[in-house]
């Protein structure tokens, strides 16, 4: 498998923080990877270094072979990384499809039509589509979730990473989630990036997974190879009571 | 279907009427053009100004630059071609120099300055207004603190008619041809892809850095637009004044009284912002005239008010209580 991005020796301090101290990882094309790490890890500071909201102090990013270290977040963006943050940030005074039309008009840099069309495809897919023309504030919290994730869905990326997708949900909306996102990764051909928490139950919808703490990638592997890893079972899961 | 469509054009119909009944106006009875040049100037400061501020949240206390730049550019144009070249020649030079000049500023300043939260923008701003005073005194290049006076030149090289002909045909269609353009623009960015990435970068610059748009781009373009507005204005005051004065002219004046009529009018719509600048000009010129030199204070009083009681601009709370009516359609 042929490695769409690459996070080569990441270090990224905040004052004597050290957010990510020396993070290597490759990204498979059309994989699903799991990030996983207690609050506070690095996974949140990861995605700002890999979307480029956050210039690392160390280390390179590179995309498709390419070093994007210094690229500004809209060039990624256009080149086809695209992300959803974990408490959705919508317009909340516009409507569900101009709200997903905005990407597919900068990010994918498709025509207004064709952008249109593509929004009502994604909408579709994730069940969103009757509330095309409703205002993004009238929505309840997970329709919210879902058209963050549609939104960054709808430009096409080659690369998508998915800022806690199910926080906050009730453990039976995590397999529907989970199962979606999954559907989609496969139909669009999108690499998935995703940070999870309910980590048991959502782990083993990816391939691979990645254990983050302070900062270092710590485990790495399939889904049961980490959630069985005796570090991690005791540094991490042993807090967490599901 | 019909319906929508005419109604996402009414409020650029509704504007361009207002500013044709007011030439019409200026036509039949020529004996108030003084007035309506008054009050379309605060129609064309209005919306010029919301261009920027409208449609990006980020305020320009250094506004006033603009107007002045283009009152110099005017200024230059006269001083250096009038021997020249004719008076249509000279006026339309003066309009393209100061496009040239007050975009150039807005380029070199909104480059850096709009990398800045809104915050930090508008107190740099602050500086550019001073900064640019005291560079023109102390160094005294163009005309240094007494000015530029260009009334001598067009008297010579013209004659006293075209004195009259420039301050005030020229000054007039300068002044209308502004709030024309301004009304086409807003209208244009209202319902254009560069609106809708303005837009996402209003509501949240991260997030439309995220998917592709470039924040810096789209904030440096509304700048640029509204700062050559704002310097079209400047020539034309130029034209009716034929001097500036850098005392005058980097005042926090103009600045101030576009802020006020955003804060009547609700940001980044059309129809608001037009019909706040022509409450304003009306209210300051009856303030004017019946106590002199009190429209100031009032005005404090009128804006304090409405900081209180209507955050959102009179306008736009009309705008909410008219919300689902068959009336809030026009009223974008």
């Amino acid at each position: 498998m042929s490695v769409v991005l690459r996070v080569e020796g990441v270090a990224k301090y905040f004052g004597g923080i050290k957010a990510l101290d020396g993070v290597t990882l490759d990204i498979h094309e059309n994989e699903l990877l799991a990030i996983i790490g207690p609050n506070g890890a690095g996974k949140t500071t990861l995605f700002n270094v890999i979307t480029g909201l956050r210039k690392p102090d160390r280390g390179r990013v590179l995309y498709m072979g390419r070093d994007i270290t210094r690229a500004p977040p809209y060039k990624r963006a256009q080149m086809g990384i695209a992300r959803a943050f974990q408490i959705p940030r919508l317009i909340y005074n516009a409507s569900v499809m101009d709200n997903a039309v905005l990407s597919c008009l900068f990010g994918g840099k498709m025509d207004l039509n064709n952008s249109k069309k593509r929004v009502l495809e994604v909408l579709k897919l994730v069940g969103l589509e009757k509330k095309a023309n409703e205002l993004a504030a009238n929505l309840t919290s997970p329709e919210k979730k879902l058209l963050e994730f549609a939104r960054a869905v709808a430009m096409k990326p080659r690369v998508l990473l998915l800022d806690e997708i199910v926080a906050g949900m009730p453990p039976a909306e995590v397999d529907n989630i989970m199962n979606l996102v999954r559907k989609i990764a496969i139909g669009e051909k999108i690499t998935v990036v995703a940070m999870v928490e309910h980590v048991i139950r959502a782990v083993k919808y990816a391939d691979r997974a990645v254990f983050l703490h302070q900062g270092r990638i710590l485990v790495e592997g399939s889904p049961s190879e980490v959630l069985n890893n005796k570090l991690v079972k005791e540094v991490y899961l042993g807090e967490i009571i599901e | 279907m019909r319906l929508i469509l005419l109604n996402k054009h009414l409020s650029l119909i509704f504007s361009l009427l207002i500013v044709f009944v007011f030439i019409l106006l200026r036509s039949i009875f020529p004996e108030y053009s003084q007035m309506v040049y008054f009050i379309v100037f605060y129609i064309a400061l209005g919306l010029a100004f919301n261009i920027f501020l409208g449609f990006t949240n980020y305020v320009c206390f250094g506004y006033t630059v603009f107007l002045a730049l283009g009152g110099y550019a005017m200024a230059h144009s006269i001083k250096w071609l009038a021997s020249s070249l004719n008076p249509v020649l000279v006026f339309t030079i003066g309009v393209l120099l100061s496009s040239l000049y007050a975009g150039i500023v807005a380029l070199l300043v909104g480059a850096i300055g709009l990398r800045l939260k809104e915050t930090y923008f508008a107190i740099a701003t602050i500086g550019l207004t001073q900064g640019l005073r005291f560079f023109i005194e102390g160094f005294r290049v163009w005309g240094g603190s007494e000015g530029l006076i260009v009334a001598g030149d067009i008297i010579s090289n013209y004659g006293s008619e075209w004195l009259t002909t420039l301050s005030i045909e020229y000054a007039d269609i300068l002044v209308f041809s502004t709030a024309v353009l301004s009304i086409v623009i807003t209208y244009y960015l209202l319902n254009s892809r560069t609106g809708y990435a303005l837009l996402a970068i209003r509501e949240d610059e991260e997030v439309a850095n995220s998917f592709g748009i470039n924040p810096v781009k789209y904030k440096l373009l509304a700048f640029m637009i509204s700062a050559i507005l704002g310097a079209f204005i400047g020539a034309s005051k130029l034209l009716k004044d034929q001097a500036v004065f850098p005392a005058e002219a980097f005042s926090l004046g103009f600045t101030l009284e576009a802020l006020v009529i955003t804060l009547i009018g609700g940001k980044g719509t059309l129809l608001f912002p037009l019909i706040a600048g022509i409450l304003y000009a009306s209210l300051k010129y009856f303030l004017t005239t019946i106590l002199p030199g009190f429209q100031l204070l009032i005005f404090a009083i009128i804006v304090i008010v409405i900081v209180e009681l209507f955050p959102e601009g009179i306008m736009g709370w009309l705008k909410k209580k008219l919300r689902g009516r068959a009336i809030e359609s026009i009223l974008i």
